[in-house]
């Protein structure tokens, strides 16, 4: 069924047609949330927060010209950024030996030396900045315009330009040192 | 301008990662799902317009309390002054409303109107308070004369604790506050009949002869009550009526004395 055809179900309290939704974006969205948050299960409780939230706002959907895809990321991006917000307000005790632990576990050189190319580029890809990450997660995997990059990050069309650009570069001069 | 097409290498390079991101397993997807669709049964979907009004409403909420607070403690001390009169604590409250009242007046016809019927609010007020003196006086002389301890009026006694001193020092005090209220009653009642002559004037050069006539009769009304209470607009009046209060005053003064003497 297409997505709309969904949508409008769902607007109508179809809880299966919702369902179907979940299913078809599941994975993706999961996918951008790991993106800044690493640890599974969290990630799991955003995937979970999300997806009720998109049911609740459902009702404030208009179905003419409706982007569900860049909605739905959207509905993601927000609760992603709420979390974070209430993460600083109330920061957690990090034992220093973990940190050293993890900087030993990603230490570029040590790292690369035995892996293929394609893992050297997931190591790389993991050390940029999470909205570097965000935008080329978004334009190049999930191959998304420009536009609806900037609706569901909530930024200038020219700065989610600029912030490919340098992510670009970023990669670029992160691959020459691995 | 910020031209990616010299990154094509990394480009390809990030597009191949799409199968190299971990997902959720099969099974977790299904865990999450069943959490969230029995999340859902119990969830009503916000409409628009309902859940913006809802939200509005509670974030105006407070204001509106707030301001529905204020505007029942000044509404009901206001409601309360509106009884006060000269000398009383919630008696500059009542003005401060009227005050008010004006300040919000749009129209001249209207202001001027407002302007009487204050006016003939002191005149009232004026007659309050003239009447309680008559009561208070009736009580002090009839506690005089059914008194059962005799005045021992001594030579050495300071004349300012002898009992019809102390009487005469309230009646003092009391004419003090009607002294006052008969100023301000005078000065309102000059003023709104300045006021509504002017109008009345204009009205009449204007050839709205019905609204001049009944400002006409609102002057004749405000001056009839200004009279019953003995207050003349003239200015020479005022002060024939100045003198002629002092000299009763005086003259109330020396019987008193006598009294005392006798």
């Amino acid at each position: 069924m297409d997505i709309n055809e969904l949508v409008k179900l769902a607007k109508n309290g179809e809880a299966n047609a919702f369902g179907e939704l979940y299913d078809l974006f599941a994975n993706k969205i999961f996918k951008f949330i790991k993106l800044k948050i690493q640890n599974p299960e969290e990630a799991e409780d955003v995937l979970q927060e999300v997806f009720i939230k998109a049911y609740k706002g459902l009702g404030k959907l208009k179905l003419e010209d409706l982007n569900f895809n860049a909605w739905l990321y959207r509905v993601a991006s927000n609760t992603i950024n709420d979390k974070f917000r209430k993460k600083y307000r109330t920061p957690e005790i990090v034992n220093i030996d973990e940190t050293f632990d993890i900087a030993d576990k990603y230490s570029l050189q040590e790292e690369v030396q035995v892996k293929s190319d394609m893992e050297s580029l997931q190591i790389v890809f993991n050390k940029l900045p999470e909205l570097y990450k965000q935008v080329l997660e978004l334009r190049f995997i999930e191959e998304m315009s420009l536009e609806e990059i900037a609706k569901i990050l909530n930024k200038s069309n020219l700065s989610i330009r600029l912030i490919q650009f340098r992510a670009l570069k970023k990669v670029r001069e992160l691959s020459k040192n691995v | 301008m910020f031209n990616i097409n010299k990154y094509n290498k990394e480009i390809e390079g990030i597009k191949k990662l799409r199968n190299a991101h971990v997902g959720l397993s099969m099974e977790k997807q299904v865990m999450v799902k069943n959490k969230i669709l029995n999340e859902i049964a119990r969830l009503p979907i916000e409409n628009t317009s309902s859940g913006f009004w809802v939200k509005y409403k509670l974030k105006h909420l407070q204001y509106v309390l707030v301001f529905g607070l204020g505007v029942a403690i000044f509404g009901g001390t206001a409601y309360a002054s509106s009884m006060a009169l000269p000398g009383e604590i919630l008696y500059p409250v009542k003005r401060v409303t009227e005050k008010l009242q004006l300040n919000v007046a749009v129209s001249e016809e209207s202001k001027a109107n407002l302007q009487a019927k204050f006016a003939e609010k002191r005149l009232k007020e004026l007659g309050e308070i003239q009447k309680q003196k008559k009561l208070n006086m009736q009580d002090d002389e009839s506690k005089l004369s059914t008194s059962t301890q005799p005045v021992l009026v001594s030579t050495t006694t300071p004349a300012l604790e002898k009992p019809e001193v102390k009487i005469r020092a309230v009646k003092f005090k009391e004419s003090k506050v009607e002294k006052d209220a008969k100023l301000e009653a005078q000065v309102e009642v000059k003023e709104a009949l300045i006021n509504l002559r002017k109008l009345q004037k204009k009205m009449s050069e204007q050839g709205q002869e019905a609204r001049a006539k009944a400002l006409g009769e609102n002057i004749l009304k405000l001056k009839n009550k200004a009279i019953e209470k003995d207050i003349k607009e003239d200015e020479e009046e005022i002060g024939e009526r100045k003198e002629q209060n002092n000299f009763m005053k005086f003259e109330q003064e020396t019987k008193l004395e006598i009294k005392e003497r006798d």
